[in-house]
């Protein structure tokens, strides 16, 4: 019974912080200006280059990983007054930047190679 | 002043780019007027395009803005109680400092300023003094003041 009580007062005091919802979406939205447009410069990137298949998916793959540890770096060693996890700072966006990425790409490449 | 070095950074990456692309199209062009097959593009054009992309990849994260603290009271944490109670609609001028320093004076800065001029301008300026004597109750009120901020002041 006290072993359940001191579980709850703990659980209690874990959530006792307050968030800034208004701070949470800025940062939200800080992350997906830097996914969506580098999404969309590396997509131009690698039709320009002229990667086909499967290199393109891995070439985007490795730009979003870049583009991760470039976002972890800018949250520094204090994230945890930023973000309230740190693979949502990582991770998030990561698919849906995947389409516009392919969009860029088969444009630049029929731009630059086909036409 | 750093967002302006990282938006020229951006601006350069972006024209590289475009440069990048202009001459893997150039390549393209000279390979099927040579009749040569295209294998990949020369290892300039690969490393600039890259180049370019991490130049972009690091002035865009800072164009994009600075993160906030998410928690509710980080931005009052370095206010103080003064500033945060602060309510100006309470503000209350009808207390013993009218008595205390009279009817004119309501800052120390414009009381001193006023009384020095009341005392200069009678003796130096003969149209002051003739106009000075519609109210001559309140010039003398004022003289009296500026005499004792003079005794006051040595």
């Amino acid at each position: 019974m006290a072993a359940s009580a001191s579980a709850k007062t703990k659980r209690f005091k874990n959530d006792n912080v307050v968030y800034n919802s208004v701070a949470i979406r800025n940062n939200a939205a800080v992350i997906d200006y830097c996914r969506t447009s580098l999404s969309a410069l590396s997509g131009c990137t690698a039709g320009i280059l002229g990667l086909t298949g499967l290199n393109g998916f891995i070439f985007y793959f490795v730009t979003a990983l870049c583009l991760s540890v470039v976002l972890l770096m800018k949250g520094g060693n204090d994230w945890s007054r930023y973000f309230m996890s740190r693979t949502s700072l990582a991770s998030n966006g990561l698919l849906g930047g995947l389409f516009t990425y392919v969009l860029f790409w088969t444009f630049l490449y029929g731009m630059v190679h086909v036409y | 002043m750093a967002s302006a070095i990282h938006k020229l950074v951006c601006t350069v990456g972006l024209v590289s780019l475009a440069h990048v692309a202009y001459s893997a199209a150039q390549h393209r062009t000279y390979m099927r007027l040579t009749e040569q097959e295209f294998t990949a593009l020369p290892a300039d054009v690969l490393v600039q395009g890259i180049v370019s992309l991490i130049m972009l990849m690091h002035s865009i994260s800072h164009i994009s803005g600075e993160f906030k603290d998410i928690k509710v009271g980080a931005d009052l944490d370095t206010k103080s109680w003064e500033s945060v109670g602060n309510r100006p609609s309470f503000y209350s001028f009808h207390h013993r400092g009218k008595a205390l320093f009279g009817r004119q004076q309501v800052m120390e800065g414009e009381e001193s300023e006023s009384s020095r001029y009341c005392v200069v301008a009678p003796e130096h300026f003969p149209s002051a003094e003739s106009a000075s004597i519609d109210g001559g109750e309140e010039d003398e009120d004022e003289d009296e003041d500026a005499e004792e901020e003079e005794e006051e002041d040595d």
